[in-house]
């Protein structure tokens, strides 16, 4: 008798530690582009957003990245996520306000002995090898306070769409917002820019993808079900999903079948999809 | 800025001596930073050079790394050398003053988006607790550290230490 529970109990530690075996069901080929949260996500010693992050999360083998882009007073794109510079960086003020030449110098300083600079999306175009090769997702950081949000908008629109230009990026940048204003302008100057939008709800974001003939949805992994994923496919809307930082929440977010994860985790969720050839 | 917290420490030490008289302890300490003058942690040797009655003078140096390989994921360790001069005041129980620079070769993209490894010098100070006793053994500390970054901004930050002193 207690042989026999020994057995059962040790079969059990075996198959209990072997991996999930996945079956996605997507609108994506059946497989998960994944994407690093601002290159290797919130929590890595490189800050997110810094061309060290993006390149090391690239050559980790994740599909792409994505980035959160703003827009200096001189109409430069860079990447960073906060408005003010003061939390992160050893300078202050916000970028919206400022030139490239004064935010240039920046240095993230959150960690003490690293020296990382806040870096152009133009330079990481320029200069990543293969580009084509992987996915980028643009989030859109629209902080200006502007009285004249419209021209704000257009600035910011027109040289997007310089960049898409210049460098042919239709086919694998895509670009999200949380603003439908700035999505239709985007869409009035270069329909061929994939765009998704940032909903607070699934409903909203499903409805406002359907009506403005938008690529995806991108939206947090806590605030979908597998079931809204289905319905959202069965509408043609591409599913990204966001904010999982533990291996218990990209391992929930695979789950739900969506088409893009952007994880914190990067060499957990690749290596976990690399397995089981899950992965674009 | 950096030089005024310098001169207060170096002036505290001396002033420390001025009313010293001699009391050994034993020599040689290992310890483990948690954060503290390495960044995230540091491996540390501290050497004792004199004592003047409860003030005790000691030169220590490190060593730490928070990053083995670069953003290629190659081998290509990030290197932290902390090292500078401690005086405690006290007996078993210390109140700890120290300053010291930490040497830190780090790599960093260049604008090519390649590897390429910077050097850099940096400033700290310490002010902080220490357990040891004379004879040697345990070895706890816990300090504040001002870490003045290639002596133009400071990083507000700490350490825990554990080791063994012989």
């Amino acid at each position: 008798m207690k042989r026999g529970i020994f057995i059962l109990c040790f079969v059990q530690l075996l198959f209990g530690c072997k991996s999930e075996l996945f079956d996605i069901e997507n609108i994506n080929g059946n497989k998960i582009d994944v994407l690093g949260h601002a290159g290797m996500g919130v929590s890595n010693l490189y800050p997110s957003n810094s061309a060290e992050s993006i390149l090391n999360c690239l050559n980790l083998g994740a599909t792409g990245s994505e980035m959160d882009v703003q827009m200096t007073s001189d109409g430069v794109l860079v990447l960073f996520h906060d408005e003010s510079l003061d939390q992160k960086t050893n300078q202050s003020g916000v970028i919206h306000s400022q030139t490239w030449d004064q935010i240039k110098t920046a240095e993230y300083d959150e960690v003490p002995y690293t020296h990382y600079n806040i870096v152009k999306l133009r330079d990481i175009i320029e200069n990543i090898e293969n580009l084509e090769s992987f996915i980028f997702t643009l989030d859109i950081k629209l902080y200006s306070e502007s009285t004249n949000m419209t021209n704000y908008i257009d600035q910011f629109t027109d040289a997007l769409v310089s960049l898409f230009s210049e460098y042919n990026l239709y086919n694998y940048v895509y670009v999200e917002s949380q603003s439908t204003d700035f999505l239709n302008v985007l869409q009035s100057k270069a329909s061929n820019i994939d765009l998704y939008y940032y909903p607070q709800t699934f409903q909203d974001g499903l409805n406002k993808a359907l009506n403005f003939n938008l690529k995806g949805i991108s939206i947090s992994s806590s605030n979908i079900t597998k079931e809204q994923i289905t319905d959202a496919h069965n509408a043609g809307v591409f599913i990204t999903v966001w904010g999982t930082q533990s291996e218990e929440e990209n391992i929930e977010a695979i789950r739900k079948n969506p088409d893009m994860i952007q994880t914190d985790r990067v060499k957990y969720l690749v290596d976990i999809l690399t397995e089981q050839n899950l992965i674009h | 800025m950096v030089k005024r917290f310098y001169i207060l420490i170096v002036l505290m030490i001396l002033s420390a001596t001025t009313f010293a008289q001699d009391s050994a302890p034993v020599k040689n300490a290992v310890y483990l930073d948690l954060a503290g003058i390495g960044g995230f942690g540091s491996l540390n040797y501290s050497r004792h050079l004199y004592s003047i009655q409860h003030f005790d003078f000691d030169a220590f140096i490190g060593i730490s790394s928070t990053k083995l390989k670069d953003f290629e994921t190659k081998f290509n360790p990030q290197l932290i050398l902390p090292f500078g001069i401690h005086a405690t005041f006290g007996n078993k129980h210390y109140l700890e003053l120290g300053i010291g620079s930490a040497y830190v070769n780090s790599v960093r993209a260049n604008n090519n988006f390649d590897p390429e490894r910077v050097s850099t010098i940096n400033g700290n100070a310490t002010i902080g607790y220490k357990y040891q006793k004379k004879q040697g053994g345990f070895l706890f500390r816990a300090y504040y550290t001002p870490i003045f970054e290639q002596y133009k901004t400071i990083k507000h930050w700490g350490g825990l230490s554990l080791g063994y002193a012989f």
